[in-house]
């Protein structure tokens, strides 16, 4: 259910003008709520790359990758996306190079 | 996106979109929402196909890459359970290979998942989607047109449309606002044989100055005006070989009108700032809630261009005369809404059928979905019926009060609904322009008018 509630103006136009200001809101929380989350990815990215778990990085990678284009941090999942590419081919030090750099996109951005 | 904006859209399209990630899920649930769209999702091919048993889905999201299975590889199966939905694939490994495969298996396009949900979704906006995108079906021509309704008026109106649409001609559709106009030129578009391959295009008239109109529509030469940097194609030849809407013709000035005639009668046109015409091949279909005829004796819409146009007229029918549908109609917005809002099973009772059936809908069918919409909206546990303001007044009207003249009556309906409008709008019109949808120049001559 929408997070509306009933105190709703009677017409159609305030209706609809509470709708549109209630799925802006909710946007602007889940995107918030993405970004918030996206150290934690960080984390299980590089602890995958510690424990040679090369399967789950690119599984996590790949996930990674969709979710941040999705929500429009396009050159943070480029890297993901290379990372995923590259999950059994890239030395460790290569992988956690790449995070380094998703960690310094990240930072500008909160910057 | 401002609610003006979204109240321009097209009318909304149920999509249902399929992923494994439940943010991405959420945040593509959201952007559908506020772009007008109804959204349902689902993280599995299994959650898709009860989704497409419970609703009419018009459009199918698909993520290539799910939790064990391939979006792309299960394409005949949705189309064998979705014959009318249309299935647009998100991926993103775009490799010319995926590409060739999902169209080959029956996606109608392929979106490269290199893109915010933001930009896919203004993206599915510009698609020309018919309300069904329901495919002719051979055996039954009145399932091809999807106008609901069972009336005698919605059943001739459908014949009419039938019979005409195979031949090529130009089509004058006329009717109050809120009655379907372009649903029934989408369904004479649909029918048209060879032109329904080719997407339909819609024009509003009055949604454009005079100078923007007739460049958007004949198209524009390099230097023809200040911004003219480059030759542009207009509307007429963007349709060649499909079918041209042009809504509200009422509304198109008199100069675009000569240009328009000849367009139609010659079949060619001479963009702006060109002294070359070109042929074009679009079948007309007009539309407009005005009394042309009183617009030609006023000087304001061409004699000659009316006949042209008017070798076909078909007429809708204003809600309030055909009652016997508003039941049918009534529960398919309550449907859509319910699956819309995600609501629980909301029904009518007998009694609130009975006031929608007894209230007079100026802004007919338009009208009555937006009355169930509020009201699913603003409902908890049982439907509670919103009529807007004017319905309520018009509650307390006395039958004996009520002008059984027609023409009396309608003008009574205006100036209660002017005087409410203009109150609203604390007299402004630009304001009034907005809230009621209308032109400021309908109800500027509307005020004009009444005030006489």
């Amino acid at each position: 259910m929408l997070p509306c509630d009933h105190s709703l103006g009677t017409s159609k136009q305030q209706v609809l003008e509470r709708l549109m200001q209630c799925l802006e809101k909710k946007i602007k929380e889940v995107q918030q709520r993405f970004y918030d989350n996206i150290p934690e990815n960080f984390e299980k990215i590089r602890s995958a790359i510690v424990n040679k778990d090369r399967a789950l990085l690119k599984s996590l990678c790949h996930d990674f990758s969709g979710s941040t284009i999705t929500f429009g941090y396009k050159n943070m999942a480029k890297i993901a996306k290379q990372m995923e590419e590259q999950a059994f081919t890239s030395t460790d030090l290569e992988l956690k190079n790449h995070v380094e750099r998703m960690n310094i996109l990240y930072a500008q951005k909160k910057g | 996106m401002s609610y003006s904006e979204r109240e321009q859209l097209k009318p909304s399209q149920m999509v249902a979109l399929v992923d494994d990630n439940p943010q991405i899920r959420e945040i593509y649930q959201l952007e559908l929402e506020q772009a007008g769209f109804y959204c349902l999702v689902t993280e599995s091919l299994a959650g898709l196909y009860d989704l497409i048993n419970e609703n009419n889905i018009d459009l199918i999201l698909l993520d290539n890459f799910l939790k064990n299975e391939s979006g792309i590889a299960a394409i005949p199966e949705i189309k064998k359970r979705a014959k009318n939905s249309r299935i647009i694939v998100l991926t993103r490994s775009s490799s010319p290979d995926n590409v060739v495969r999902a169209i080959k298996n029956g996606a109608y396009d392929f979106i490269g998942k290199n893109t915010s949900a933001k930009d896919v979704v203004s993206k599915l906006r510009k698609y020309p989607f018919p309300i069904t995108t329901s495919e002719v079906n051979p055996t039954d021509p009145f399932a091809n047109i999807g106008l609901l309704g069972k009336s005698r008026a919605m059943h001739d109106l459908s014949e009419d449309i039938i019979k005409i649409a195979k031949h090529d001609i130009d089509v004058i559709i006329v009717g109050e606002t809120g009655t379907g106009k372009e649903l029934i030129a989408k369904a004479i578009h649909r029918l048209s044989g060879k032109r329904s391959q080719i997407p339909m295009l819609t024009v509003n008239c009055a949604a454009l100055t005079p100078a923007l109109l007739e460049s958007e529509l004949f198209g524009s030469r390099k230097g023809a005006f200040t911004d003219a940097k480059e030759d542009r194609k207009g509307i007429f030849e963007a349709a060649d070989g499909s079918t041209l809407f042009l809504d509200e013709i009422g509304e198109l000035p008199l100069p675009l009108q000569g240009k328009l005639l000849r367009a139609i009668q010659e079949k060619e046109i001479l963009p702006v700032g060109s002294t070359k015409p070109i042929k074009i091949n679009a079948r007309i279909v007009a539309a407009t809630n005005r009394n042309l005829k009183r617009e030609i004796a006023e000087g304001r819409f061409r004699e000659d261009l009316y006949y042209r146009l008017s070798v076909v007229t078909l007429y809708t029918c204003p809600l309030r005369e055909r009652t016997d549908d508003i039941e049918e109609l009534a529960d398919f917005f309550l449907n859509l809404m319910t699956s819309r809002y995600q609501s629980k099973h909301l029904q009518l009772t007998k009694s609130q059928l009975k006031v929608l059936k007894r209230y007079h809908w100026p802004g007919n069918v338009r009208e009555l979905k937006n009355v169930i919409e509020r009201s699913v909206l603003m409902s908890d546990k049982d439907l509670a019926l919103r009529m807007d303001s004017q319905a309520s007044e018009d509650k307390q009207i006395n039958s004996e009060e009520m002008p059984l003249n027609y023409a009396n009556y309608k003008v009574n309906c205006e100036r209660t609904y002017l005087k409410k409008l203009m109150d609203v709008s604390k007299g402004n019109l630009a304001e009034a322009s907005r809230i009621s949808g209308l032109h400021r120049p309908s109800i500027y001559r509307m005020l004009k008018r009444l005030k006489n």
